[in-house]
């Protein structure tokens, strides 16, 4: 699995049509390996979110920072870090988009 | 399947237990579930010890047989870890139920144990953190907090759930701890210093979380027909589930349902032939104040979107419609990860023998619920005093 574009694709069954992010192995309904990627258009709006302030090591040198589930426009949410903006209110429902993605697959998403 | 009781139970205080060694605590409680049971600890035929992260914490694995040797069991004794993050203890407890209402044994012990205090809070919070996909959402960098951070967010949009109710979880909770001898918390805390206190995962702050804490627990089961030999006070195990949740926060349906809960509650409420209106004293998973109010919606006890103002209304109190976390729960007594489900299971024991500090009257049937992780998966046992 190629994580290190810098596109939002989604999994999609080959043989039942469902549809998840990734990483998925196999697909959870009807067992099919056959799942192939999608371009995600990266436009969706916050589901809910957080500012961490007591972080894991490997992340105290980074809070306080925010974290979302962002619902996408076709359906899947995903958990990612929204880019730090002081001109706009975070709030549940605002609209945000894809804003890029780190090589371990983290995705980073802009208030629109 | 047999009917199956709790003769035995045994626990160290949930705190910070400074100088004594995960095995210390883990022995001491199964000692003391051992002899509150006055039975031999050659009779115990079958061990179960729940823990999340020992290997992370104290860097100690292969932790049954070692308790096991410490405490002296038979070595036909056969002795299984279970691990569920949060809910291994429950895990456990539940193992050793099914092993003797199946007829496999006579007597069994669960514990749970862990060792969190001889770490930094950063070290603590990674070992936590160990429990979330590292595939995918442990790497953005979301904690436990944050989670139910993000659940508090949307049930306060959903449902006009308010900061204040739950500051009133944590005050209640750090109330009823005040009496509890195993409560690493015993001061009462105002809703102005929980407001107060420093943010953690925004909505959260301090006094909306439990504290890392050193503890273990232990229980000692046997068939519901021979308990009587060994115990006035046998307490019954007339319901238990064990079930699967999400793995990652943004697969969950709803993110202020913990299916895993709705799940196990079903389960056991239909296995004991009782409704959630039937349970006296309850001991749920407040991880964060806002796990309770979830739990106490996710268990029966209130519609979804009324735990709040239940809260509110004093219904969760002691004296309430549903007493819930008597013992001071996760929030005051303490979270010793791998050893809370079993914790929980005390003190309903304690209730319903009469004998709990902060006593409910009269009760007669209790509900342990014990959640791990970010709702990956929970226990609900159901106890009655006969």
């Amino acid at each position: 699995m190629d994580r290190m574009v810098d596109t939002l694709f989604g999994l999609r069954c080959q043989n039942c049509g469902e549809v998840f992010m990734p990483p998925k192995y196999v697909c959870t309904k009807c067992s099919s390996a056959n799942l192939e990627r999608f371009d995600l258009s990266g436009e969706g709006e916050i589901h809910t979110f957080t500012t961490i302030r007591v972080a894991p090591v490997e992340f105290e040198g980074q809070v306080p920072y925010d974290i979302a589930v962002v619902k996408l426009k076709e359906g899947p949410r995903i958990t990612a870090r929204l880019m730090a903006e002081e001109s706009r209110k975070v709030e549940i429902g605002a609209p945000v988009s894809f804003a890029k993605k780190e090589e371990n697959g983290v995705c980073w998403f802009k208030l629109a | 399947m047999r009917s199956v009781s709790i003769i035995g139970i045994g626990s160290t205080p949930f705190s910070i237990l400074e100088g004594k060694s995960l095995k210390e605590i883990a022995t001491m409680a199964c000692v003391e579930a051992i002899n509150d049971a006055r039975i031999a600890k050659e009779d115990i035929q079958t061990f179960y010890l729940g823990n999340y992260c020992s290997g992370i914490l104290v860097g100690q694995e292969t932790i049954a047989p070692l308790v096991a040797n410490s405490v002296g069991l038979r070595k036909e004794t056969p002795c299984t870890k279970v691990e569920g993050a949060c809910c291994s203890a429950g895990i456990a407890f539940r193992q050793a139920f099914l092993m003797v209402a199946a007829g496999v044994c006579e007597f069994a012990l669960a514990a749970g144990v862990e060792k969190m205090t001889s770490v930094s809070t950063a070290k603590a919070t990674e070992g936590l953190a160990s429990a979330m996909d590292q595939e995918y959402e442990a790497r953005t960098g979301f904690t436990f907090p944050g989670f139910f951070a993000m659940v508090a967010r949307r049930h306060m949009y959903e449902f006009g759930t308010t900061i204040e109710q739950l500051g009133m979880v944590s005050v209640k909770n750090h109330n009823n701890g005040v009496v509890n001898p195993r409560a690493r918390f015993r001061n009462k805390v105002t809703l102005d210093e929980v407001m107060n206190s420093r943010l953690i995962a925004d909505p959260l702050k301090l006094y909306d979380c439990c504290p890392i804490s050193d503890g273990a627990a232990a229980a000692v089961l046997c068939p519901t027909e021979i308990a009587r030999q060994f115990t006035d006070k046998p307490i019954e195990i007339v319901g238990s589930a064990h079930t699967l949740g999400y793995a990652t926060m943004y697969e969950m349906d709803s993110v202020t349902t913990i299916l895993p809960t709705v799940l196990a509650a079903k389960q056991a409420y239909e296995m004991a032939g009782l409704k959630p209106g039937d349970i006296d004293v309850a001991e749920l998973h407040d991880c964060f104040t806002m796990a309770e109010i979830v739990d106490s919606e996710d268990l029966g006890f209130f519609e979804k979107g009324r735990g709040g103002p239940a809260v509110e209304e004093g219904l969760t109190r002691v004296g309430g419609r549903i007493a819930s976390n008597p013992g001071g729960g996760l929030l005051s007594k303490g979270h010793p990860v791998g050893a809370t489900g079993i914790g929980q299971v005390y003190e309903i024991v304690k209730q319903l023998r009469g004998e709990h500090e902060n006593e409910v009257r009269g009760a007669e049937i209790g509900l342990a619920h014990n959640l791990g992780a970010t709702g990956q998966v929970a226990t609900v046992h159901i106890l009655r005093r006969r």
